[in-house]
């Protein structure tokens, strides 16, 4: 058995060399990764996919543009050649083989972008229907790390100025139980995106609705239109609108505008509904510009991956016209 | 090479264009929508002619800006960074203005600091983090020198309630820089990868959960 795994381990190695480049160390651990995978039952599919990321572990990231999550990988480059020009051979330490022989998980398989609706548009046009699916959004599992941020910064600015000249004992007591619960409910959630399992669109779609509440909760506690908490309602719609579709950033926006609209109309001065107004008309336009971006970067991303699959159809065109050109067929330094 | 042959299909350089292009958009629909509440504001607050004759050209000079910019934006022509960077300081000055300057309340009694959050939110979500942070310490430093200005005594009276309403509203507008410009990385790690045609985060952060031990085989001799 062990014979085997090592056997699969270095088919996965010749695979890797094959598509990624030939850098031996990045290979090797991409091997691994395959091999463990595949170990489990997985599929060639997920298999590649494990040795795509372990590669892609080892490379270089630009720091400028690298996401907040990434740590700095440095690059582990050879500086011997291992792949023929060609990228047809590539040298084993022992041997020139072919890349694309024996079996199909060694068949040189086109590295392919993953489908533009994963990484395109996604969830911000897919309007409702992720409410009711009960599935794991790509663009909301960004969203999320937004929205995790913006609830911690709500609990903990909601914890200091709660012990801040306290009102009333009631008062503290209905702060400290919101706050209290925000914060066990966002640390589950997390502990579940730093394991890479996101929650369930609904259980944050839930979670959203849930701090809105709060800050609603607190705003009436405090008098309604008097109450400075009002100002979290603009973190609370910042995080969901990058995050959430479109229509849904609409209808829970719309819900913020009319409930506060309502406490603070009912309690506030006719003199002070300019302010009320220039609050809502405020909120409306976070939400917007949120909206507005995450549905033009989705736009962009939709764009480069067509891009890139229209230069990758033309390159492989280029080789096929090539080859069916009658080009000699490389001979490999090593088999001369 | 497999590799070599995958061409990215965006440079560094054009992709920090882009960010400017793409971004100034957000940007002006923040500026539409601050311009929007002040013109209401004037319109629906003034008492005297002379008030109303006195506030509302800023707003017209304001929109005229935004027009021109939103014009060169829809004809595929938008202004360069610098010329972005000047008028979002300008945002920041003409609202700085009507928290220090509105008739009636002043300072930290003004309730149009709120129009702070958009401008300060639609900028993070365009420029890098250095530029970023220094538009956001600009916003804060002017609404804090407009509160001490116009309020400073008023801000530690009665225990200094009113400084930890001033401390709220400058967390959320450095929340709103914070916020926006980490989504704004994040997005530009998944435009990157998509240029690439990589894996996204997702699918890495999937594939890096260590599997679960396979049953182990029984040695048949």
């Amino acid at each position: 058995m062990a014979a085997e795994d090592v056997d699969r381990e270095e088919q996965w190695f010749k695979w890797a060399m094959s598509t990624f480049g030939g850098n031996e160390t990045r290979s090797r651990a991409a091997a691994r990764a395959a091999d463990a995978v595949q170990r489990t039952g997985a599929g060639f599919e997920t298999a590649a996919t494990a040795a795509r990321a372990a590669y892609t572990d080892a490379s270089a990231t630009r720091s400028s543009d690298r996401a907040p999550w990434e740590k700095a990988a440095p690059e582990v480059e050879s500086s011997k050649p291992h792949l023929s020009p060609d990228g047809r051979w590539f040298w084993d330490g022992h041997e020139w083989t072919a890349s694309n022989a024996k079996s199909p998980a060694l068949a040189q398989t086109p590295v392919l972008p993953p489908p533009a609706s994963s990484q395109g548009l996604g969830s911000f046009s897919q309007g409702l229907s992720s409410w009711v699916s009960g599935a794991t959004s790509e663009n909301l599992f960004y969203g999320q790390a937004v929205i995790v941020w913006a609830r911690w910064i709500l609990i903990a600015t909601g914890l200091v100025l709660s012990f801040w000249e306290p009102a009333s004992l009631g008062l503290l007591q209905i702060q400290l139980a919101a706050i209290i619960t925000l914060a066990f409910g966002n640390f589950y959630l997390h502990v579940q995106l730093l394991r890479g399992r996101p929650a369930i669109d609904r259980v944050v779609y839930a979670a959203s609705a849930a701090d809105l509440a709060v800050v609603t909760t607190l705003v009436i506690s405090q008098n309604g239109y008097s109450s400075p908490v009002f100002v979290f309602y603009f973190a609370a719609v910042l995080g969901l609108s990058v995050a959430f579709p479109t229509v849904l950033t609409a209808l829970y926006t719309s819900a913020v505008v009319v409930v506060y609209g309502i406490v603070c109309l009912s309690t506030a001065d006719s003199a002070e509904y300019p302010a009320v107004f220039t609050r809502l008309l405020m909120i409306a336009a976070i939400a917007l510009c949120g909206a507005l971006f995450a549905r033009s970067e989705a736009h962009r991303r939709a764009e480069a991956l067509q891009l890139h699959e229209s230069e990758n159809e033309s390159v492989s065109t280029e080789d096929e016209v090539s080859s069916a050109a009658g080009e000699p067929e490389p001979v490999p330094v090593g088999a001369v | 090479m497999e590799q070599q042959k995958l061409k990215e299909v965006r440079s560094h350089e054009q992709a920090a264009l882009e960010d400017v292009f793409f971004g100034q958009s957000v940007i002006l629909w923040a500026r539409w929508s601050v311009i929007l509440a002040g013109a209401v504001l004037v319109l629906w607050t003034s008492t005297t002619v002379a008030q109303l004759t006195r506030t509302f050209p800023f707003f017209l000079v304001l929109m005229a800006m935004n027009f021109f910019l939103h014009g060169r934006y829809v004809m595929g022509s938008p202004l360069n960074r610098t010329v972005v960077l000047a008028a979002s300081v300008a945002d920041l000055v003409l609202i700085t203005g009507i928290v220090a300057f509105w008739p009636g309340a002043v300072g930290l009694n003004n309730e149009f600091f709120v129009l702070y959050y958009p401008v300060v939110f639609a900028f993070a979500l365009v420029f890098p983090r250095a530029i970023e942070a220094g538009y956001t310490v600009l916003a804060i430093v002017a609404y804090t020198a407009a509160c001490l200005v116009f309020s400073g005594s008023a801000l530690f009276a009665d225990g200094a309630v009113d400084l930890k309403t001033l401390m709220m509203r400058l967390i959320v507008m450095a929340a709103m820089g914070f916020l926006g410009n980490y989504y704004f990385r994040i997005q530009r790690d998944r435009l990157r990868r998509a240029s690439h045609g990589g894996p996204s985060a997702l699918d890495e952060l999937k594939a890096r959960i260590p599997p679960t031990p396979a049953p182990r085989r029984v040695a048949r001799s």
